[in-house]
């Protein structure tokens, strides 16, 4: 009896954190809906027009394009760039190995404000700041460590024999690469593009620091909505980036399942 | 599947390292070259600007540029008597060079950083040297000065500008410890009202470890009951941890203020319930920074926690069990210290996080709940103080790389018990 009343315990406890965790992206879905001028609660009862109103204004186009440019392009180059970085790491012995990897995390475990005024500061220096290029060079720092750690990650679980294989049969590396190598560590390789473009997609800080209101995003559109009384239309634009989020999660899940029957 | 949603933070429990280097047997060490393009980005892009803003915190050259002759004829002065002659007419020259008023600005400001007043001082004293134009003759340097401001007339700012006109100050890093040079040399602390920094630092260390230590009381019964739950369900538990850490840090903010709010859902729910007879101020207080902070970094902790956990069998607390321990006491010396590795990386993250925090503090926190971060930023933004913003950030990052490396340091020594 005392057993059961713990493990009842327990799992209320679990669920009310569970709650806690959930709850908050919950509350603000169904106030998106609200039909009022401000932001009140209770509701004054509901209607879609905030969203009619997001989906009209050019100021929130503007900036979901802005986001949707500066998150491919970064994501794309930090693609790039971490992959070759993770294929050369996974198959080297030098002991410079663990330094590159460090180095290459670090702007996950810096504290953000000081990426962002140290970019500011450097970009400034050679006219980095206020355009497209900057957002999408500052991103893509960000980004590389996700991918970096997430394409090392799947080719630990690489099955380097394949390459071999495919060396007797007389492919030079290149080949190799882009025929064996490459489609089987594909899933790790999307998530961690994914991943990178999902930071860039929540990215605000450094993109305060470095964008200009020509080239604003959507997360610092609704970093300023904030700063004034919350209106409904941000609370409407947040509601959409959740589902984006949810979309992007499940698109890595699926891609991480089908990696799985591949195996 | 879930092991490719956590990729990142694998990651990071292994930061110990050597985890890339163990893995293929093929040794061609040429392959080290492929990460040579990232580790370039990285460094140029990165690394390098890093250490640029950082420089800043020592960099004293602005004032010796703006003023070169005065900072030569001041150089042989012993600092008590009055100063030489030459440096007054030094002095007169150096502002009277100075052509343009961003040069003049950013004069004054720096001298203003160093001793609150002086902007003023340099700005009037310019003014009244371009309005007299050419000096009559008889006119002394010193009384061409004073005539402007009589701060000239004193020891002091000539102190301020043989000590400042270096090109590397100490000024920032002592400042922001809340020190200062004494005149006499050495360093001493300042006075009891001039002290912010200290305890702002204090601050920002609470609050992290605050958050750091509910994100493990909360995180670990979470952690255990998805380990532990039937496989169906721990998939479902995992995907509620799993969809605020892909929800955006600004959108769960916002979510926390919707809540908060004078007229938030909350004070609605509570005044509905008849709980409340009046709407609490919550937002704007440390309360909402610790729930929001927490909410935010609970998966950070809950998920290197479950891989831990995931990994250790059942048999073990059962065992113990059979052999007598209750329960508890079977979880406590069997089980618990199994975890520890996943309790550190979580902690690790957590903590290093939390200290960096910046965008939560400042929409729900009040003034006396702003973190280094806030700080960093405002000096920047609002004073272009870059000589104190870097002492700050250099301060902090040397505290959040300690941590990451003393955790680091202390799982992998338990680990290997």
């Amino acid at each position: 009896m005392t057993a059961m009343l713990r493990v009842g315990a327990f799992r209320l406890l679990c669920a009310l954190i569970l709650i806690f965790l959930a709850a908050p992206i919950f509350a603000i879905i169904p106030t998106s809906f609200s039909s009022g001028e401000y932001f009140v609660y209770p509701l004054p009862g509901y209607s879609g027009r905030w969203y009619a109103e997001v989906v009209r204004d050019p100021t929130w186009l503007r900036a979901l394009e802005t986001s949707l440019i500066v998150g491919s392009a970064s994501a794309a180059l930090a693609t790039l760039l971490g992959t070759t970085a993770a294929l050369g790491l996974s198959r080297t012995r030098s002991r410079w190995a663990p330094v590159i990897v460090a180095a290459l995390i670090s702007p996950m475990i810096t504290p953000i404000v000081i990426v962002a005024v140290s970019l500011f500061y450097a970009y400034a220096a050679v006219g980095l700041v206020g355009g497209l290029a900057g957002l999408i060079l500052s991103h893509a720092t960000l980004g590389l460590p996700f991918v970096t750690i997430t394409v090392l990650a799947t080719l630990k679980t690489y099955n380097t024999t394949l390459d071999r294989a495919a060396e007797s049969l007389g492919a030079g590396a290149v080949r190799i690469f882009f025929t064996v190598t490459l489609p089987l560590i594909a899933p790790g390789v999307i998530s961690g593009a994914l991943f990178a473009f999902a930071v860039s997609l929540d990215e605000v800080v450094v993109t305060l620091f470095l964008a200009s209101p020509e080239y604003t995003t959507l997360p610092r559109e609704i970093f300023s909505g904030l700063r004034q009384s919350i209106s409904p239309a941000v609370v409407a634009v947040s509601t959409i980036t959740i589902g984006m989020s949810c979309l992007l999660m499940a698109v890595v899940a699926l891609t991480a399942r089908a990696a799985k029957r591949l195996r | 599947m879930v092991a490719t949603i956590r990729g990142p933070l694998q990651g990071v429990e292994g930061l110990g390292m050597a985890s890339s280097a163990s893995a293929a047997p093929p040794v061609k060490d040429r392959m080290i070259w492929l990460a040579a393009p990232a580790f370039l980005f990285v460094l140029i892009g990165f690394a390098a600007p890093i250490l640029w803003f950082l420089s800043q915190s020592v960099d004293g050259e602005a004032i010796g540029r703006a003023l070169p002759q005065t900072a030569a004829a001041l150089a042989r002065w012993d600092g008590e008597t009055a100063p030489p002659a030459a440096a007054y007419d030094a002095m007169v020259q150096d502002l009277s060079a100075l052509e343009d008023r961003p040069a003049v600005g950013a004069l004054a400001r720096e001298l203003n950083f160093r001793e609150p007043g002086y902007r003023t001082v340099i700005w009037r004293t310019h003014r009244a040297l371009r309005k007299a134009g050419s000096a009559d003759p008889g006119q002394s340097g010193l009384d061409r000065l004073l005539a402007a401001d009589p701060a000239w007339g004193g020891v002091e700012i000539w102190r301020v500008i043989q000590r400042e006109a270096r090109r590397f100050t100490p000024f920032f890093l002592l400042n922001s410890l809340d020190l200062e040079q004494a005149p006499q040399g050495g360093v001493e602390r300042k006075p009891e009202v001039e002290r912010v920094f200290l305890s702002i630092y204090g601050r920002t260390i609470v609050i992290a470890l605050t958050v750091t230590g509910l994100c493990a009381l909360l995180g670990y019964p979470v952690a255990y009951l998805i380990a532990n739950a039937a496989p169906r369900w721990g998939l479902l538990l995992l995907l509620i941890v799993l969809l605020p850490f892909w929800t955006s840090l600004l959108v769960r903010t916002l979510s926390w203020m919707v809540i908060f709010q004078r007229q938030g859902v909350l004070n609605g729910v509570l005044l509905d319930l008849g709980l409340l007879t009046d709407n609490l101020q919550l937002l704007r207080t440390r309360t909402a920074v610790y729930v929001s902070m927490v909410h935010i970094l609970l998966p950070f902790m809950v998920l290197p926690l479950y891989s831990v956990m995931k990994k250790i069998p059942r048999t073990y607390v059962m065992a113990a069990e059979s052999l007598g321990a209750g329960r508890l006491r079977a979880l406590a010396t069997v089980y618990f210290p199994q975890t520890a590795p996943g309790l550190a990386a979580g902690a690790v993250l957590v903590l290093t996080l939390a200290l960096g925090f910046y965008i939560t503090p400042m929409l729900l926190g009040g003034g006396g709940d702003q973190m280094v971060s806030y700080f960093v930023a405002t000096y920047v933004n609002e004073s272009l103080n870059w000589g104190t913003a870097a002492a700050l950030a250099g301060w902090l990052m040397l505290f959040a790389f300690l941590c990451f490396f003393l955790i680091n340091l202390t799982s992998r020594r338990m680990g290997g018990q």
